[in-house]
């Protein structure tokens, strides 16, 4: 038996579950969308802060509340990639600071438009 | 001319009488609601208004057209109040995140349910010791004080009681380790595996409900 492949987790933003997670409720994919906007750059602000600082425990903490919302936001490759961070400031390996970040960065690059485009296709 | 105008105007047409009106505002007034009962306006809401409101405030005039006596105003408060209160759920939000809170707090609302928010472990802790909840959602990670430790600290204060506190384990993305934490922490995973799927009386995935 051939199983079918869940490709979903490999998108930068995975609408289905997330307007499923919404209830398919535009208004409120609106809000999240808003909220997390507003949110997200003070969050990495905080996270390229801590790595040029070296401080590894705002990293752990910031790093998992980004983490967090990208997994609400049913952005899995971003949640990871905000995980490593987390997972490097909770004692992992100094070396790879730079390359997380930058990894964090690119993914939020292309998930913004992803998010922005969602609202226009839910004709928000 | 203003909503209320037109509404009088409106009434003073013979043909017009039997139109069921509701008025929507961006910001309410004092003496508003009392203007439109007057006015026999049916509804009074509040803009933004959520679907599900503006759904249950137009059949509800409806399906009253044949009802007789004074029907009275629906306002966001009456629809609200008027759930049966065994279907209104208090929940206790322990959660840091702004998304999530925001997202959890709407899907409680929408169905009803009245919900106070905690921003970590230790502020849950405070809120269960000065009321009552039906239900706890817990994150599990937060700062000052995390979902495993209030816990914990909840089970520790009911030993010797009959009192059981509900708690449910909330994540939107559960790291390895998590589920076999909350084991191992004492509680008893009732139900698991919930991912993908919407419960129609708790509204989160990925959760574990504790014992």
């Amino acid at each position: 038996m051939v199983e079918a492949i869940d490709h979903s987790a490999e998108l930068p933003l995975n609408i289905g579950e997330l307007l499923s997670r919404v209830d398919n409720d535009q208004e409120l994919l609106r809000e999240l969308v808003q909220l997390f906007k507003e949110e997200c750059p003070r969050l990495m602000k905080s996270l390229r802060d801590a790595v040029s600082k070296e401080q590894m425990k705002t990293l752990e903490t910031t790093g998992h509340t980004l983490k967090g919302m990208l997994a609400s936001m049913s952005a899995t490759r971003a949640a990871l990639a905000a995980s490593r961070l987390q997972e490097i400031g909770r004692g992992g390996k100094h070396s790879q600071l730079k390359e997380a970040l930058a990894a964090l960065e690119s993914e939020i690059a292309v998930l913004i438009p992803e998010l922005d485009a969602c609202l226009v296709d839910a004709g928000l | 001319m203003d909503g209320f105008t037109l509404v009088e105007r409106i009434r003073q047409k013979p043909e017009l009488t039997a139109a069921t009106i509701m008025m929507l505002t961006s910001a309410g007034h004092r003496g508003d609601a009392v203007r439109c009962q007057e006015l026999g306006v049916a509804a009074y809401l509040l803009k933004p208004i959520r679907q599900s409101e503006l759904r249950e405030a137009i059949a509800r005039p409806l399906g009253a057209a044949e009802e007789k006596g004074t029907i009275p105003l629906i306002t966001r408060f009456s629809l609200q109040d008027d759930r049966h209160p065994a279907d209104v759920l208090r929940v206790l939000l322990a959660e840091d995140n702004l998304v999530n809170k925001r997202l959890v707090t709407r899907l409680l609302e929408k169905r009803g349910h009245r919900v106070v928010i905690s921003g970590n472990g230790y502020e849950a802790l405070l809120a269960l010791e000065k009321e009552t909840f039906d239900l706890v959602f817990m994150d599990l990670q937060m700062p000052e004080m995390d979902g495993f430790e209030a816990t914990a600290a909840i089970r520790q204060k009911e030993k010797g009681t009959k009192i059981h506190q509900e708690v449910i384990a909330l994540t939107a993305h559960a790291m390895t380790g998590d589920r076999e934490r909350c084991l191992a922490g004492g509680w008893t995973v009732i139900s698991a595996n919930l991912y993908g799927q919407w419960n129609s009386t708790i509204f989160c995935r990925n959760m574990w409900t504790v014992g």
